[in-house]
């Protein structure tokens, strides 16, 4: 029996399975060394808005909306370049509606758009999301959407409604959380000596999802019965989304006038070794790193896309060719004998602001199809961004790269038995700020979103659906 | 009639080949996206190790007598009752080792004393092996499975890809 798998969600896209079946398939395009940064610059020309790289029609462009599109629009080509594409497309379209101002309700106003203030900054949709802290509380307290923050004491006297509460190292090293991310490799300090903060927030339709199986605590996770399956999207309806977010201390250097900026509680615990005070300081910080994975029904193994500000490091090749800039975020054009993408040394202090900064170059390992996407994608839609506004800030982000699944399984939100990570492409992505000392091109170590989270269980030790967040209850 | 020798073509040709003496479906040997692309490697290591004009007679062989039955024509590849195998046969034996353990064996007889030296050629290829497929299993320090799958029996052998029809692999 001769057997072809099919790809569901292109088939449910271009309603076209005869693609499949009856034609002779072309060997795939052969991947190449990525070289320059993808965050600013067109490798090779891109194609125009509304066309494939063949000149057929393709579905909708990067566009400015408040709507988060709840699958990607497949165009007519089925190849890498032009699916990756498709998919970076929508990672833009998603970064423009998470960034959207927000209306009362949660959602994007669309009377508004992002920037279009006199600073060129907003609030966005995605701070209104549910940060986990407050989605797995302590005693597996059941969690409400809109309820009170967590707040630790020592930051109770400066907090004011709104304002963010950024944590550092906690008492939980095994365990994968945006405390301790980039993972157990280190902190990332930047060029101030301040160390990064990190945050994950979830949508309404993952919170629910997590409230109504009672799986914010250990409690409910035990009786749980069934798979974890977080809501697909499809149709018009949003699919889980969960958004993992890196800010830094804006100091000497910095222009804030780059950068997404919001007032914070910069929060450090106490603990015993090493030696660390407790703190809680209000300061301003600024985004420097955003992924955001949607589970949509082309794709039940997710959909990774990753964002960083422009400014954050150079790559490897830009490196090697001379070509830096005076300022980075994570990097020191000035320091050559500093030890690149390596942790500092022990003790890891957050709240002494003497760590040596970490030396961060972006390791050129996309393939050519996914690094010339992300630059051309990049051009589209940062000069959108600046349309709204000369001054806006969102114009100084840049995507990195979409992780997608090429075989994402049987269909109907379901991923394979024997492959559930579904072959993801490209094959390896880091984002310099979250997957900094993991970047590379050796597999089951080097940074692959799906492959990573396809390992996620919850404390039952059940499969938990490519999040690790589960992993937080009590 | 001219035989279209493109690169194109000639990686086309090897992965059927593939298909039919490793006895798995073209979607696992030559998906219709291919991130990794062991094929390609596949066949720059064949041409690196034993030679382009031997890996072009092993696949002027294979199309020489495409249309037979898949194992038929596997077993004649291989030589599989051939006490002295032809030079192609060890090619071909070298590239089904290659397809199911990740590693380059030389393409000798299995008298010769090198005949047991394999060498990985990329991560990649390790976890890439058939050889876990066909086990119904993951490579030792890689697994694709979801967290707890050992809980439960694996899927049945062709959701692995093994081709289970008494044809054995499919090409084309």
């Amino acid at each position: 029996m001769r057997r072809i798998r099919i790809l569901p969600f292109l088939v449910l896209a271009l309603g076209l399975p005869g693609i499949f079946l009856g034609c002779k398939r072309a060997p795939a395009p052969e991947p190449s060394a990525s070289s320059g940064s993808p965050l600013t610059s067109a490798q090779t020309p891109a194609a125009p808005p509304g066309t494939s790289a063949s000149g057929q029609p393709s579905p909708p462009a990067i566009q400015l909306s408040p709507t988060i599109p709840a699958d990607v629009a497949f165009g007519s080509t089925i190849s890498l370049p032009a699916l990756q594409q498709d998919f970076d497309i929508f990672s833009w379209n998603s970064f423009n509606a998470v960034i959207w101002p927000p209306a009362p309700g949660g959602g994007g106003d669309p009377g508004k758009k992002p920037g279009d203030t006199p600073a060129g900054d907003n609030p966005t949709v995605w701070e209104g999301y549910r940060n986990v802290s407050n989605v797995f509380l302590p005693n597996g307290k059941t969690p409400t959407w809109d309820g009170p923050v967590d707040v630790p004491p020592a930051c109770k006297p400066l907090y004011q409604p709104g304002m963010k509460v950024l944590s550092q190292i906690g008492k939980t090293p095994d365990l994968l959380s945006e405390t301790t991310e980039p993972f157990e490799t280190g902190p990332l300090v930047d060029q101030n000596h301040q160390y990064t903060r990190f945050e994950i927030v979830v949508n309404r339709g993952m919170f629910d999802y997590i409230l109504s199986n009672s799986l914010y605590s250990k409690a409910g996770q035990t009786t749980f019965t069934g798979p974890v399956k977080f809501p697909c999207g499809g149709g018009n309806q949003v699919g889980a989304i969960m958004i993992k977010a890196s800010w830094k201390v804006m100091g000497a250097g910095d222009d804030a006038s780059r950068f997404h900026t919001a007032k914070a509680l910069v929060y450090t615990p106490a603990t015993v070794n090493p030696p660390v005070r407790e703190s809680c300081n209000a300061q301003t910080v600024g985004l420097v790193g955003l992924h955001i994975g949607h589970k949509v029904n082309s794709a039940p193994q997710w959909i990774w896309s990753t964002f960083e500000q422009v400014d954050n490091v150079p790559t490897q090749s830009e490196v090697h060719a001379g070509m830096l800039r005076s300022h980075y975020n994570y990097f020191d054009p000035k320091c050559k004998d500093c030890a690149v993408n390596k942790a500092p040394p022990r003790p890891w202090v957050p709240n002494a602001g003497t760590s040596p900064a970490t030396q961060v170059v972006r390791l050129d390992t996309l393939p050519g199809f996914a690094s010339q996407s992300a630059a051309a994608q990049n051009q589209t839609g940062q000069a959108l961004l600046k349309g709204v506004n000369p001054k806006s800030v969102w114009q100084y982000y840049g995507l990195i790269s979409t992780q997608w699944p090429t075989d994402p399984g049987p269909g109907n939100c379901t991923a394979s038995a024997t492959d559930p990570n579904g072959n993801p492409a490209p094959q390896f992505l880091a984002n310099a700020t979250l997957e900094t000392y993991i970047q590379g091109t050796t597999p089951n170590v080097s940074s692959s979103c799906i492959e990573c989270h396809g390992n996620a269980a919850m404390t039952t030790g059940a499969a938990s659906d490519f999040t690790y967040v589960l992993q937080r209850a009590h | 009639m001219s035989q279209d020798n493109s690169p194109a073509t000639r990686l086309q040709n090897f992965a059927d080949m593939s298909a039919t003496l490793t006895g798995f479906q073209s979607s696992v040997i030559n998906p219709l996206l291919d991130p990794v692309n062991l094929k390609q490697l596949y066949l720059d290591t064949a041409d690196a190790k034993a030679g382009a004009t031997l890996v072009d007679q092993l696949i002027a062989q294979f199309l020489s007598l495409k249309g037979q039955p898949a194992q038929t024509l596997a077993n004649t590849l291989l030589a599989t009752n051939d006490a002295n195998p032809p030079q192609t046969a060890l090619v071909a034996r070298s590239i089904l080792k290659l397809w199911y353990l990740g590693s380059w064996y030389p393409a000798v007889p299995a008298s010769d004393p090198t005949a047991g030296q394999g060498t990985v050629v990329s991560a990649n290829a390790y976890i890439g092996g058939l050889a876990w497929r066909a086990a119904q299993a993951h490579p030792m320090g890689s697994s694709q499975m979801t967290f707890g799958y050992w809980a439960s029996p694996p899927p049945p052998l062709d959701q692995f890809g093994v081709d289970t029809s008494s044809q054995g692999g499919t090409h084309g």
